[in-house]
């Protein structure tokens, strides 16, 4: 007998479970003197173990094992992290923090991909994850700019994965998507509950974590991925390009900065859409 | 009797033959070591699409192994297949069935039986027991074997087949994903194999 629920199962697993879990802990973020990071980790593994409970390992057995794990030990670390009064430091700890995600990613396909590979896998994801990192730390202050411009970016890998290669991964990109989305609206039109750098960096880690499974073990292409990361650096290139004009970017200039992130997504959307009507329409 | 009769008795008589050689038990399998011929064996499985709509059918096209035919007790089978070279003739279902959705071809690249048991009857019929390696989970299984033939091939050399079918459920090898509403739980296995004496 056909299964008629599996949409409502994605909506409640992916959408409705992180916006809910996020929405309530944002709401007592004041009460209970909660960053937003907490947010964002508990509504990212709320989302997982609603998609993923059945086969998940307190022991990893798979690389997606891992995630929940990633998510609580980023949180805590990227609050250690930019505690951190040096900006140098920041970007070690973070770029340490990177390499310690990448490396549990890649484990697992280590006998497939050979040692050399790896190591190159992780160097480049680590990397990339510090950058990222580093861009949306500094970032203008602005409660809802940051969760805007990751959710774009977080929705667009989501919806990608989906029609590409792993609907596991992209439910749980989706999940981040919508985490994200809920950290943005609450702080419309003004900051309600601030999004710190810690939580920038979380959701990097997580998203960066998340695009590494899908290109190491799903066959998420390398093009698709550099859209993604060009995407994810569209906002600090347009402030440094505001910068070379000699001025500083506004909270207000989340306009063009979105509209920049949006064009490497859609175009990312677009061309898994034209691979998978050529594959056969799957 | 003339030669028309003659010829017509003739005729008769070996189709008489062959229909009996069909329904007779294969002739036994020479005792020896054999290896996997890839080009005449493979692994077939069958699952239902969302939840039951249709069932729909692939292969791996890698499988390479070696057995011990003797007396039943005796008998090995030892496959190897490689989980990248799965093919349902749909490049996108392809990849997606690659994927850490199902097999995980890239952290567990091979599925493997190895038997513990071979049951076989007088008319090339029974069992065989073993276990199954399948996304870095082993579990014993039960399969239905079949003794389909042997003889000697182009070459003189001595060649053997069985086919193992069965049942098992994907979720007991931790593949859980999307059971029953993306792809059903239950999956059939065909294992066909033509063997070469070594």
């Amino acid at each position: 007998m056909p299964e008629s629920s599996l949409m409502l199962q994605l909506v409640w697993q992916s959408a409705l479970v992180p916006a809910i879990v996020a929405l309530a802990l944002l709401a007592a973020s004041r009460a209970l003197r909660l960053n937003a990071v907490v947010a964002v980790a508990a509504a990212f593994i709320a989302s997982y173990f609603a998609t993923l409970h059945q086969q998940w390992s307190l022991v990893p057995h798979v690389a997606l094992d891992w995630m929940p794990w990633i998510a609580v030990g980023t949180a805590a670390a990227a609050l250690g992290v930019e505690r951190s009064s040096s900006g140098a430091a920041r970007f070690a700890l973070r770029l340490v923090v990177g390499l310690v995600a990448a490396t549990i990613v890649v484990w697992g396909a280590l006998a497939s991909l050979g040692v050399a590979k790896a190591a190159l896998a992780v160097a480049v994801a680590a990397v990339l994850i510090a950058f990222v990192w580093s861009a949306f730390a500094s970032a203008p202050e602005g409660g809802a700019r940051s969760p805007l411009l990751l959710a774009v970016v977080a929705g667009g890998t989501g919806l990608s994965l989906m029609l590409d290669s792993s609907q596991q991964i992209g439910q749980l990109s989706g999940a981040l998507a919508v985490t994200l989305g809920a950290c943005m609206l609450v702080n419309l039109p003004k900051t309600r509950v601030a999004f710190p750098p810690a939580a920038a960096g979380l959701a990097v880690v997580l998203l960066g974590a998340l695009i590494l499974n899908a290109h190491l073990y799903a066959g998420f292409s390398l093009g698709y991925v550099a859209l993604l990361v060009i995407a994810l650096l569209a906002d600090s290139l347009l402030a440094a390009g505001v910068r070379l004009g000699g001025r500083d970017l506004k909270p207000s200039s989340w306009i063009p900065a979105a509209v920049l992130t949006v064009i490497p997504v859609a175009a990312t959307i677009a061309m898994v859409l034209k691979a998978a009507q050529e594959h056969g329409g799957y | 009797m003339n030669i028309r009769s003659t010829v017509s008795i003739a005729i008769a008589a070996a189709g008489l033959a062959l229909s009996a050689a069909s329904f007779a038990a294969p002739a036994a399998a020479p005792a020896g070591n054999y290896k996997v011929d890839p080009a005449h064996s493979g692994a077939f499985f069958e699952i239902g699409h969302m939840g039951g709509i249709s069932r729909f059918m692939a292969r791996f096209n890698d499988i390479s192994g070696d057995l011990v035919v003797d007396a039943p007790e005796k008998s090995k089978i030892n496959v190897t297949i490689k989980t990248d070279s799965v093919d349902t003739n749909h490049e996108g279902l392809d990849k997606h069935l690659k994927s850490p959705d199902f097999f995980n071809a890239v952290q567990f690249p091979t599925l493997s039986f190895v038997s513990t048991g071979v049951k076989l009857d007088g008319k090339g019929e029974g069992s065989v027991a073993g276990n199954l390696t399948l996304h870095g989970v082993t579990k014993p299984v039960t399969l239905k074997l079949r003794h389909v033939g042997s003889g000697k091939g182009m070459k003189g050399e001595q060649r053997v087949g069985y086919v193992a079918t069965g049942t098992i459920k994907r979720t007991e090898f931790g593949m859980n994903y999307g059971v029953p509403g993306a792809a059903t739980d239950e999956v059939d296995l065909r294992i066909g194999i033509e063997a070469i004496k070594q």
